[in-house]
């Protein structure tokens, strides 16, 4: 995270800070932390589910099959080659 | 390959330059209109994607990256299964803890009481906690993206500082009075104290809204408000004036409402009106915005024909409350319309249902001065302060308190 620049004004002032964040309420630090980490967890779970329905949908719209054919023509054309000849016999000498 | 930027970069691009005009985002843009070469275009292009944002929904600025939408998705999600089906428990809770007391539901209690009633039970605390959790994940998501492109968002508001067709008055020599300065909602930073409060604060209670009063991403709800604002008797409205404006929701719908007139909206937090100024210069609504103290607006006697705020006073003191009645008796002309739209008040003591949930606002939600706000006989007051009440008028926004004041001669 880039540090702010003095030079540019904010017209920020102190502000108080609320004291919320330290509430225990499940009788156990490590018990209020898991929770909030589950929560945390959520939210960047369904962030990756999310992204995968965007790209269902993109796919779904746009279709993928001249991408899965290029795909398949740069990783498993190179099979349909019959020109080879071994090089140390009759491969002409240069 | 399928990229993202593929799919979402040019169309987002489009979008930007139809619809914003300023600083980094327009040098990018005209470097791909000047480009005269495919390797000059790729770059400009690479470089509009990088700085464009997502694009708009109406007036709806997408947030900055598919991450950030997606964790407020869930953050709004999780806040509307938590009403309906976490704090619907802990109630019941409450009314299991009100019966092994002996105590009638509707025997008024204090803040006190209530707080020695719930503050062990489990399920009130899962209740309180995962609220909680969830509030801050909301919050922290944002924060982080806003700081996390520091130059990109403060070059945004820099380069907007002096757009039309509204004003921005800023005041950085502005002694803040220290019952403004709270993290209200345990927003970090509150209104005064995080340059880009103004962006936290919009998609932050975008969720609350949608959990709580529906969608107002169009700001829906402040223009629904604004187009029931009262006219004076005379019908002249030459100049309204909206306290503890914070984004300027509704003094941009104020002033789309009464084109004519001279709209200000006035708010304790310089990164506040800020993004106001932005965000109404942006959308062509020329609505004006000063960082001002509401109860010391600094405008002449009788300047304005309405003077309104929108959900203030509870965030204030009970002396500021007054304070500020007393402001608005000075700024409102003869026969002009005050109308200051808030909660009900409902005094410091109440049944139990509606007590957990003010206290619960107040001590977790971060509302400091709710109750002082609620210790305030609201309308008597204002009544006391030479303004007469409207009798029989309609709220501007259901559930809020009626309060239709007209300046007496």
């Amino acid at each position: 995270m880039a540090a702010p620049d003095p030079k540019r004004p904010t017209y920020t002032a102190e502000a108080i800070p609320s004291d919320v964040k330290n509430g225990l309420f499940l009788g156990n630090p490590a018990l209020d932390n898991l929770m909030s980490c589950m929560i945390a967890m959520g939210a960047e779970v369904w962030a990756t589910k999310r992204r995968l329905h965007v790209m269902e949908a993109v796919m779904a719209q746009k279709g993928i099959e001249a991408d899965r054919d290029r795909f398949v023509d740069l990783t498993l054309g190179p099979l349909a080659n019959e020109a080879y000849r071994p090089v140390g016999s009759n491969f002409p000498k240069r | 390959m399928i990229g993202r930027r593929k799919f979402f970069g040019v169309a987002a691009a489009s979008v930007a330059v139809a619809h914003t005009v300023h600083g980094e985002l327009a040098q990018a843009a005209d470097a791909v209109a000047r480009s005269t070469s495919p390797g000059q275009a790729a770059d400009a292009m690479d470089k509009l994607a990088r700085v464009a944002p997502r694009g708009m929904q109406g007036r709806h600025v997408r947030l900055g990256t598919l991450d950030l939408e997606s964790q407020q998705d869930f953050t709004m999600a999780f806040r509307r299964m938590q009403a309906a089906q976490i704090r619907k428990a802990s109630m019941a809770a409450l009314d299991r803890l009100l019966e092994a007391e002996g105590l009638d539901p509707a025997t008024p209690l204090t803040k006190d009481q209530m707080r020695e009633l719930v503050m062990k039970d489990p399920a009130i605390n899962i209740a309180s906690k995962t609220w909680i959790a969830n509030q801050q994940v909301t919050w922290k998501t944002l924060y982080d993206h806003y700081h996390g492109n520091y130059d990109r968002y403060m070059s945004e508001l820099e380069s907007a500082d002096k757009a039309g067709p509204g004003a921005l008055v800023l005041a950085p020599q502005m002694a803040i009075p220290d019952y403004l300065r709270h993290e209200i909602h345990i927003q970090p930073g509150g209104y005064v104290g995080d340059p880009f409060a103004g962006y936290v604060y919009q998609y932050g209670t975008n969720s609350f809204y949608v959990g709580n009063r529906g969608h107002n991403e169009q700001d829906e709800i402040h223009r629904a408000a604004a187009a029931r604002m009262p006219l004076p008797k005379d019908g002249k409205v030459k100049r309204i004036l909206d306290m503890g404006c914070g984004i300027g929701q509704f003094t941009a719908a104020l002033k789309q409402r009464f084109p004519d007139a001279e709209v200000w909206g006035v708010d304790v937090g310089g990164p506040m009106v800020r993004y106001a100024h932005m965000r109404a210069s942006k959308l062509g609504i020329g609505a004006n915005f000063a960082q001002k103290l509401a109860e010391d607006t600094g405008f002449p006697d009788g300047h304005f024909d309405i003077v309104t705020s929108y959900i203030m006073h509870h965030e204030v003191t009970a002396a500021g409350t007054l304070a500020i009645i007393d402001e608005a008796r000075r700024v409102t002309r003869s026969g002009g319309v005050y109308y200051p739209l808030d909660f009900n008040t409902g005094g410091t003591q109440m049944p139990a249902h509606q007590m957990y949930g003010r206290w619960w606002d107040h001590r977790w939600n971060n509302e400091v001065w709710s109750f002082e706000y609620h210790s305030v006989p609201f309308n008597e007051e204002i009544g006391k302060r030479g303004f007469s009440e409207v009798k029989g008028a309609a709220p501007l926004l259901q559930g809020f308190g009626v309060r239709h004041f007209v300046r007496s001669a």
